[in-house]
């Protein structure tokens, strides 16, 4: 697949190169090496350094073993994390090029949702009815990121970037904040003591995540020079991650009276890019 | 056979071989001579402005293709200078003038501007003696397959190029776009010129019916020969094949002919030459297109007569259609236009620091063929100058005829940009008819204008009228051209 999309791409730039001209589509037949432009004799060589944001989307299949179904709300996530990247491109044509990059990127989601937890009233009757809970959650997890790319100018200011990128995860840390919504309910300790209507838990759950994922990365950028040797080049994309963000999860989902209700598979998360790049041709 | 038969015999064989001497010599012989400035690189694409003061090409001399001007100075092409104002491409090239040279379009392949695709159409406009940096012409010429080798009619309203773009015959086909008053049109394949091969560098001729092309259709000389259609109706003939020795086996290409001259240009790579394709000069032309009316002059202050760089309209009253829109040079306050014989013009000339001017030129059709001079004296906007409205009456009324109006919507215009100023519209009529009639007309027909500014939106108040009847004639004579001049609304500047 990654040998037949590299080809695909090499063979439309080389395609494009023909170096026409205003009398002649596909330029002289006999032509030799067309001397450079002044001032257009360049190294192939190009430094750029890219910061921007990725927005990130969550989803989840939620099979659910028995109700009731609350948590069915938390199937999916959304949220916007940074990204910073040191890149070189190495220019094979006038319009294709090879790209390497290096990086930070951090994915970040929220999700929203609320299930109903037992509730004694009163206190001590051993009455208990079910009580409404709302809960938000993010994530957020870091990756050190390394990626390959082949870079296609298909307009004098358009560029079109595709390649694959190795994300290694460094961290993840997560926040859970429940809230009891129902009056009268409330939340109690270890010990039995309430602690009031709102309970919030965070931490580090780097485990629980993939530790290597692999994304296609398809861009598109538009170059906005601004020198001779310095160009700006925002580009727009989206990671499509082959890999999934964490393992299935059977585990989690039991319900403190009627046992295990749910159960978490297909963890996937994708995004969508958009960075600003600062290139410098050497 | 009798010796009377073998006499009459060879009588009759003398007479059919002298006739065709004699029809061979009546055809002038084309003479080929190189352009002096031709390099070691390609040399085509040659453009001139209509009055043949200078001469516009394509080169690589460079290592790139790149638009050179060579400029007459006492009727002699000085050496070439690269424009270099025109942005930066990868290539650049094959202009296409407007008469007046004002406006320029050219070919380029990665331009800075940005383009719709490949190799597209740009468009530069010269002002205070430079070329502007070219912009796209815009995506409803450009595709984003070739796009290049403009040429421009001479009223600036329609386009031809060539395209390698999908939906022609095959290869290089060419196209024609036509101004819409606002955009370009959607361009249209010239399918009663194009083939199966290439067809390209379009030129069209100051008639604006003759059309010369490049194509390597087969039962040419050889590679690209150079073909000659003209303009019917809609469609053009079939094609001609303009024949040796323009013509040869090497590519011939890009001809261009000069409006009532016996000379073309056009360029070939031909052995001989220079190197690559070279330009060369072909006289007489052997496809000459229809002689045309051309008239050029000089705008200028009419109290400094400092050149001024004015934008002109040239309504053609019959049809009431501005036939051409341009402008005089900045530096030199020079215009150029071409125009069709057997027809009535106004002219209108303006400039926001001068009072506009008008003028109905009358071109009949023995005048073809022939260049008019009007220079163009613009005054000042102070006391007591006056401009002469283009406005036209019925016979002996007072109302405004329908042609009239454009002239006075540009009267309007004037009073609403000048705020402070206060005019006195003048009626004035010929010598015919007596004094109290004449003087009733022309207040008349004084009223008839101010009624219809003040419809427009400007103050009564900044408006007086007065009918002078036959006691200012502009021209005291009684010739029909005479009176016509007298007969006359003129708009002066009394306070500001």
């Amino acid at each position: 697949m990654l040998k037949r999309f590299l080809l695909c791409l090499f063979v439309l730039g080389i395609a494009g190169y023909a170096d026409e001209d205003v009398l002649r589509p596909k330029g002289r037949p006999d032509q030799p090496p067309a001397p450079q432009a002044e001032g257009l004799v360049r190294n192939p060589w190009a430094l750029g350094i890219e910061v921007g944001g990725s927005l990130s989307f969550f989803g989840q299949d939620i099979t659910l073993h028995q109700s009731p179904d609350y948590q069915t709300n938390l199937t999916s996530g959304s949220g916007i994390g940074p990204m910073i990247n040191i890149a070189a491109d190495y220019a094979l044509t006038d319009y294709v090029g090879l790209q390497a990059r290096l990086g930070f990127d951090q994915k970040h989601y929220g999700t929203n949702g609320y299930y109903d937890a037992p509730c004694q009233q009163p206190i001590g009757s051993g009455n208990y009815v079910p009580a409404r809970v709302d809960r938000s959650g993010s994530q957020t997890i870091n990756y050190w990121t390394g990626g390959l790319a082949l870079r296609y100018r298909f307009d004098e200011r358009w560029v079109f970037i595709g390649g694959f990128t190795y994300h290694s995860r460094s961290s993840a840390s997560f926040t859970t904040t429940d809230t009891v919504l129902t009056a009268g309910c409330e939340f109690f300790d270890d010990l039995g003591n309430p602690i009031g209507q709102r309970q919030q838990e965070s931490g580090s759950n780097t485990a629980s995540f993939n530790a290597i994922r692999w994304s296609l990365d398809l861009n598109i950028g538009y170059r906005v020079p601004l020198s001779e040797n310095v160009v700006l080049l925002p580009r727009l994309g989206t990671q499509i991650f082959l890999s999934p963000l964490a393992p299935d999860d059977r585990t989690t989902g039991v319900h403190p009276v009627i046992g295990p209700v749910y159960s978490f598979t297909n963890r996937r998360l994708h995004a969508v890019v958009l960075a600003l790049g600062l290139w410098f041709n050497l | 056979m009798k010796p009377i038969q073998s006499l009459l015999l060879g009588v009759a064989l003398s007479v059919a071989v002298f006739a065709q001497i004699q029809t061979r010599t009546l055809a002038p012989k084309v003479e080929i001579f190189p352009f002096e400035y031709n390099s070691a690189a390609d040399d085509f694409c040659p453009a001139i402005t209509h009055n043949g003061a200078t001469l516009y090409f394509t080169s690589d001399r460079s290592g790139e293709q790149r638009i050179y001007v060579c400029r007459s100075r006492s009727g002699v092409l000085q050496s070439p200078e690269r424009i270099r104002t025109l942005g930066d491409a990868k290539q650049m090239g094959c202009p296409a003038l407007t008469p007046d040279g004002q406006v320029m379009v050219i070919s380029a392949y990665q331009h800075e501007a940005g383009s719709a695709g490949r190799t597209d159409l740009y468009q530069s406009k010269r002002s205070e003696g430079y070329w502007s940096k070219a912009v796209p012409l815009g995506t409803t010429v450009n595709s984003s397959a070739w796009d290049s080798q403009a040429s421009l009619s001479s009223d600036g309203r329609t386009l031809y190029f060539a395209s390698d773009r999908p939906g022609g015959k095959g290869g290089i086909d060419l196209y024609r776009s036509r101004w819409l008053g606002d955009r370009w049109s959607l361009p249209e394949p010239l399918t009663e010129l194009n083939t199966e091969f290439d067809e390209m560098t379009p030129t069209i001729a100051p008639d604006n019916k003759t059309l010369y092309f490049s194509s390597n259709r087969p039962g040419g000389r050889g590679g690209f020969d150079i073909y000659v259609a003209r303009l019917q109706g809609d469609r053009f003939s079939q094609p001609q094949n303009i024949g040796e020795p323009i013509n040869t086996d090497a590519n011939d290409i890009s001809y261009i002919a000069l409006p009532n001259s016996t000379t073309a240009y056009f360029a070939s790579d031909r052995s001989g030459g220079a190197g690559g394709y070279d330009i060369y000069r072909a006289v007489p032309n052997p496809e000459m297109p229809e002689p045309v009316v051309t008239m050029h002059g000089i705008v200028r202050s009419a109290s400094t007569q400092v050149p001024v760089g004015a934008d002109i309209i040239i309504t053609d009253l019959k049809t009431k259609q501005k036939v051409a829109i341009f402008r005089s040079d900045d530096e030199s306050g020079e215009y150029y236009v071409t125009l069709t014989a057997g027809r009535t013009y106004a002219i209108t000339a303006y400039h926001p620091d001068y009072l506009f001017y008008s003028e109905q030129v009358e071109v009949p059709s023995t005048e073809r063929g022939r260049d008019l001079e009007r220079n163009i004296d613009l005054a000042p906007i102070e006391n007591d100058r006056a401009t002469r409205l283009l406005v036209f009456f019925d016979f002996d009324k007072a109302d405004l005829k329908e042609e009239s109006l454009p002239e006075l919507d540009l009267a309007a215009e004037f009073l609403k940009s000048h705020p402070d100023i206060r005019v006195r519209i003048e009626g004035h009529t010929d010598d015919v008819g007596s004094d109290e009639y004449n003087l009733q007309l022309s207040k008349r027909r004084a009223e008839s204008v101010k009624k219809y500014l003040v419809n427009k939106g400007i103050e009564e108040r900044r408006i007086s009228t007065i009918g002078y009847g036959k006691s200012q004639p502009k021209i005291k004579d009684t010739s029909p051209e005479a009176r016509a001049q007298n007969r006359r609304v003129e708009m002066k500047i009394i306070a500001r």
